[in-house]
């Protein structure tokens, strides 16, 4: 979707075009919705705030023209998942939101097809966020270090390449059983 | 885009809900979103002029011309001979013997009357020094008091205080301690409105040619204008 596109659909979405809402649903609920489960590690947490990203992009049409949206939305899921943390789960003990990593995620998933969300349970965190802010949202090695605060360039790149590697790994694993 | 991040993506999209299902199980925030978006008036964000860069540079630029002018000007007339009316007594340093000695204005003046008669010349402004005097308390300070006028700007008094005696202590003597000071190399400079139509502007300086304090006062609007007369005596 150009830029273009992304601000006329938010006008549309205003006005209740459905079609507006679908484009832009699925162009993006995605990467906001894992984006957010990589941080919470809940995935009702995270539809949560997917659900109401996208829903806020009906106020961002009063705004002025967004320039940049797959920026815009990465700035507005990572804000909103700061202050769902510091909401709910700065109230829970340690135990509480402890993430329950599974054993082994392909086997569990060899009925189904396996699930890219499993896939990065396999991985650190720092691993996990440097992964989806890349692939998902382009956003370029230099801005990652400088997100993260105190990662080189080449940490980032590192880091980034073992996440391939595992996951190639494993989805290579997948795929022969 | 390499094949994992297209399978990633795909894959990432495959595993949400279906447009569907999700818009009938928000479809009443969806609506009372859309109500209330289209109820607020767009806003206009208008660009505000930022008056504090441009005031900051004014400031950074005076206290400049002010520093160099001080480094360039002092050490000349710190060299000029004073009358031979010493105390015949010696003072215990930086103290003073409260003799006040009147220095010749031909005395101090000759050094600084070449600088500023160009000014006349080769400026488009007039800058004149109406009025400047010296004197010296024996073992304390030489204090020159002065008027300089710019055409069409303003009157800047100027007061300087050169040290006698190199022990002499000029901390807290000038009323500066409300204010906090701005390190500049080796100036301390204090740059504050003193009323609403006073400006003032304070540098002690303490390095190897020993030790000056200048105030330029002028009224509100006009500290700017001295700059350009500072500058050419900086240049000599």
């Amino acid at each position: 979707m150009t830029t273009e596109e992304f601000n006329e659909n938010l006008k549309k979405i205003v006005k209740g075009d459905k079609d507006a809402w679908r484009a832009l649903y699925e162009e993006y609920y995605a990467y906001v919705y894992f984006t957010a489960y990589t941080r919470l590690k809940n995935r009702q947490d995270a539809e949560d705030i997917a659900t109401d990203v996208i829903i806020s992009l009906c106020s961002a049409s009063n705004d002025e023209t967004v320039r940049n949206p797959k920026s815009y939305l990465f700035v507005l899921t990572v804000n909103k998942v700061k202050n769902f943390y510091e909401k709910y789960y700065s109230r829970r003990s340690a135990q509480e939101i402890e993430y329950v990593r599974l054993t082994d995620p392909v086997a569990q998933n060899e009925q189904s097809a396996i699930e890219i969300g499993d896939l990065l349970e396999y991985l650190p965190q720092d691993e996990r966020e440097i992964f989806v802010n890349h692939v998902l949202w382009d956003i370029p090695f230099t801005e990652i270090a400088r997100q993260e605060g105190g990662l080189s360039l080449s940490s980032v790149k590192r880091k980034y390449k073992h996440a391939c590697a595992v996951l190639r790994k494993l989805l290579k694993d997948a795929n022969n059983k | 885009m390499s094949r994992l991040k297209k399978q990633f993506r795909a894959a990432a999209k495959r595993e949400v809900k279906d447009f569907d299902s999700w818009y009938e199980e928000n479809k009443t925030a969806i609506v009372n979103k859309q109500i209330y978006a289209s109820q607020t008036t767009p806003v206009v964000k208008k660009k505000r002029f930022r008056l504090a860069p441009l005031l900051s540079a004014c400031a950074t630029v005076a206290v400049i011309c002010c520093i160099v002018f001080a480094l360039d000007v002092f050490p000349t007339v710190r060299k000029i001979p004073v009358n031979d009316n010493k105390a015949t007594t010696k003072n215990p340093p930086g103290e003073s013997s409260g003799q006040e000695v009147v220095i010749k204005e031909a005395d101090f003046t000759a050094d600084i009357k070449e600088i500023y008669d160009n000014l006349v010349d080769e400026m488009n402004f007039k800058a004149v020094i109406d009025d400047l005097t010296a004197v010296k308390t024996d073992g304390v300070l030489t204090n020159f008091k002065g008027q300089v006028s710019v055409n069409n700007v303003g009157s800047y008094s100027i007061d300087i205080k050169v040290d006698a005696d190199e022990s002499y202590n000029f901390d807290g003597k000038f009323g500066t301690e409300a204010v906090q000071p701005v390190k500049i190399d080796s100036f301390n400079v204090w740059y504050k409105n003193e009323t609403v139509e006073d400006y003032m502007l304070k540098l002690y300086n303490s390095d190897t040619h020993g030790t000056c304090f200048m105030t330029v006062r002028c009224g509100a609007g006009t500290q700017n204008g001295i700059d350009p007369f500072l500058e050419k005596l900086c240049r000599g």
